[in-house]
């Protein structure tokens, strides 16, 4: 066996990438290290390439904090019920639509991939939130989401690539469509179902557009609002008032940064192993 | 008649009347419901101590529409364009389309000057005629008391140099050099300049006072000298501008201001990164209240005049924004009882203290207070509602409904503080040095020509941070470039339309 050699173009590639992974993860570094910092150490230093103290302040005023409290219940609860939500949705959909020759399944496709280019415009979406009675409710961050075309067309193609015959031999067997679906699809979709709940999961934990419009009232705030709160309150807010308000220190906005986007980070390596595979499969065309 | 008929005559006639009387009480005692929208609340309205005793007081049941400070006029437009069911917006534009599309409501008829004095004094004053629109009301100006925007000094540093306070350009330039040479490691500035969003404008404030401007950090546009004859001149474009910026040039070549302040873009924690680090001498108040260096003494720095120039102080701050009655709400005589009520000295006490036994003591006439601290739950100073809140901002009272004239009023705007826990009656006392009457065209505004102002205030950020950022030897091709953009933005028909405005009802 020949012993690993390293063409200089390789070492250019390796290099390029080692470069942009740093360039990747210094924001995080950047924020992990101010919010372990003294507020002298963060006015002192520039970069942040060294911690050059360590406080858990901040994160002692942050989970003391009852609106992060209550925003990280919130953004758990959206991301929990929506995904779940959607996962049901788009995977019965996405079946459907895998058929071929099932009655207005090209029609119904047609008008889900409408939705990707046109939209009800912001209003119409707000009054019709309001008349349902949604205004001021969690439900108006899940349920307007409940199917993502793109992620309906990733699943619809997943299971196009789908040997045929387990199903039908299930169905001569004598079972219905839904125990197909439930009991042999879905047990052996993990990587499209994993990878599309991953995508969800994250689309709704980062969500702050659409609850800073339907939701008005700070205890229904999700993580994402909050943060978007207390990071432009000191870009605008003191603007606008001449200095007269209080902002959140930068320490404190950086370990807000960080207890937002760890739970979500988390989640990463537990669907990791679908991840590549599912994208694969469901993005080609059969 | 036996005395069992009377009493049963009686009872027929009492029982009902006791209970029409008591009725008629219980209806007049319902709390009208007002919703308010308003940025940043960030209480507990249903629960909050201050707002159950205010609601109590003026006899409603407040519940608020809020957003991020980010993102009030999206939020804000898309209640407005959608008629959600709030009665009083506050940070509102001057859109004309919200009067067109009858959005918002004339106030007119429901401003009167017995029950309304504060609003009505307010919206009828010379200086608020030209926000009428076909001779009607449609918004309440957010007044504020003004400014408090002083240098900052380290004092130490200043006695340890044996320096005392400038008095003019030069000496000033000298402080800031000594400030810089006392570092040995060279990153030191004399001063810290701001920059967020065009903020340095501001922070140069004490300087142009030095150089004869009497420029308000608002609205700069809006800045006219004003000759005998009565024609109006923009100070933007003036000669003492232009001195104050060459001298900002030479201090910004020389390393003396920190360089990068065009790129700041947080305010207020890195625009004091500099003094709060201690690498810089001098700042504009840096108003976090948290300054980190230990046994740093800080002072402020009194007014110094330029070499044959005037000192003048700065314009005052009178307007923090505009607030409007919505076409949707069912009780706008309610809504307008409500604002008068909030400009009351019952509710701006409540507002910036809160309870008296609660949250506080005793009141003297000075307008100090003695804060119970263990039972005070809010996190600033004072209660977070005391600004945006029916009026702009003010630290106590503006006594508008107490005075003929707006000028009196804001002559004798209370301030109150309380005793512990912070404060900023010093750094006032220090800025009334710099500060003077407000600025004449505050409230002055012509919303067609929002573009205009828009362009223009573009035109003065980008050609400001030129000419000061410039090579000293392009400073004046750079003055040259900025005459031009000022008018090519529209500046001769800003200024015709202020100079009309001002012969019709000023001169």
């Amino acid at each position: 066996m020949r012993g690993l050699r390293w063409s200089p173009i390789d070492i250019a590639i390796v290099f390029g990438l080692a470069v942009f992974g740093l360039m990747t993860l210094y924001p995080f570094w950047y924020i992990l290290v101010i919010s372990f910092s003294t507020p002298e150490a963060y006015f002192a230093s520039d970069y942040h390439l060294i911690p050059s103290s360590f406080t858990i302040e901040a994160y002692q005023y942050n989970l003391e904090n009852p609106q992060l409290t209550r925003s990280l219940a919130n953004s758990i609860f959206i991301t929990a019920i929506g995904t779940t939500n959607s996962l049901i949705w788009t995977t019965i959909t996405g079946y459907f639509l895998s058929k071929r020759g099932l009655a207005f399944v090209s029609l119904i496709f047609t008008l889900f991939l409408v939705t990707l280019f046109f939209d009800g415009g912001l209003v119409p979406k707000f009054i019709l939130i309001r008349q349902l009675g949604l205004r001021n409710n969690l439900l108006a961050v899940i349920l307007p989401f409940t199917i993502n075309p793109f992620f309906l067309i990733l699943t619809k193609n997943y299971f196009r690539t789908r040997n045929p015959e387990i199903e039908e031999a299930a169905r001569v067997d004598g079972a219905s469509a839904f125990t197909i679906l439930f009991r042999i699809v879905v047990p052996t979709s993990k990587p499209i179902l994993a990878t599309v709940g991953l995508f969800y999961a994250v689309q709704y934990w980062n969500d702050w557009f659409w609850p800073m419009i339907y939701l008005s009232e700070r205890e229904l705030f999700p993580l994402a609002l909050h943060l978007r709160n207390i990071v432009t309150q000191s870009t605008s807010f003191e603007h606008n008032t001449g200095g007269i308000g209080v902002t959140s220190p930068a320490t404190i906005r950086a370990s807000t940064i960080v207890l937002t986007i760890v739970p979500i980070v988390l989640a990463y390596p537990f669907v990791q192993r679908y991840f590549v595979h599912g994208i694969l499969l469901g993005s080609s065309k059969e | 008649m036996t005395a069992n008929a009377w009493l049963k005559r009686i009872r027929i006639l009492v029982i009902p009347l006791a209970m029409f009387a008591f009725a008629l009480a219980a209806a007049q005692e319902e709390p009208t419901e007002i919703t308010v929208f308003r940025g940043g609340v960030t209480i507990d309205w249903d629960n909050d101590p201050v707002i159950l005793e205010l609601e109590r007081q003026a006899n409603v049941d407040v519940k608020f529409v809020t957003a991020g400070w980010g993102d009030i006029g999206q939020v804000r437009n898309l209640a407005l364009a959608s008629e959600e069911d709030i009665d009083i917006y506050h940070h509102m534009d001057l859109s004309p389309q919200w009067i067109e599309d009858e959005v918002i409501i004339a106030l007119d008829d429901y401003i009167n000057p017995d029950d309304h004095p504060y609003l009505y004094n307010l919206v009828h004053s010379d200086r608020y005629s030209s926000m009428k629109r076909a001779g009607k009301v449609y918004y309440v100006p957010m007044v504020a008391e003004g400014f408090d925007w002083v240098f900052l000094v380290r004092q130490d540093w200043m006695d340890e140099l044996g320096m005392d306070y400038p008095t003019n350009e030069v000496e000033f330039r000298a402080l800031l050099q000594a400030f810089k040479d006392r570092d040995p490691d060279g990153r030191t500035v004399g001063w810290q300049l701001e920059g967020t969003g065009g903020g340095f404008r501001r922070t140069m404030l004490p300087v142009f006072t030095a150089f004869g401007v009497p420029t308000s950090f608002f609205d700069q546009e809006k800045n006219f000298y004003i000759s005998d004859d009565g024609a109006l001149a923009p100070i933007v474009t003036s000669s003492n501008i232009k001195a104050a910026l060459e001298y900002m040039n030479g201090l910004y070549a020389d390393g003396l201001v920190n360089t990068d302040f065009p790129t700041i873009r947080s305010f207020p924690d890195l625009s004091e990164r500099y003094i709060q680090a201690g690498k810089a001498g001098l700042s504009w108040f840096p108003n976090s209240g948290n300054f980190p260096i230990p046994n740093a003494e800080l002072g402020f720095l009194p007014p110094f005049t330029a070499t044959g120039f005037e000192f003048t102080r700065s314009e005052g701050v009178v307007n923090n924004g505009w607030i409007a009655v919505s076409a949707v709400s069912d009780t706008p005589q309610e809504a307008i009882n409500f604002l008068e009520y909030l400009n009351s000295r019952e509710a701006r006490k409540l507002l910036s203290a809160g309870i008296e036994g609660l949250h506080y003591t005793s009141f003297d006439e000075n307008g100090n207070f003695e804060r119970i601290e263990e039972n005070w739950p809010y996190e600033s100073t004072y209660y977070p509602l005391w600004f945006y809140f029916g009026q702009g901002g003010a630290r106590g009272v503006i006594p508008i409904a107490e005075y003929d004239t707006l000028d009196e009023a804001f002559a004798n705007v209370e301030i109150w503080e309380p005793t512990v826990g912070g404060g900023l009656r010093d750094t006032l006392v220090a800025s009334a040095l710099w500060t003077g009457a407000s600025m004449p065209f505050q409230f002055v505004e012509f919303p067609e020509l929002n573009d205009i102002k828009v362009a223009l205030g573009d035109a003065l950020l980008t050609g400001w941070t030129e000419m000061i950022t410039a090579a000293p030897a392009n400073f004046e091709a750079e003055w040259q470039e900025f005459l031009d953009e000022w008018q090519a933005a529209g500046g001769e028909e800003w200024v015709a339309a202020y100079q009309a405005y001002y012969d019709e009802r000023m001169k």
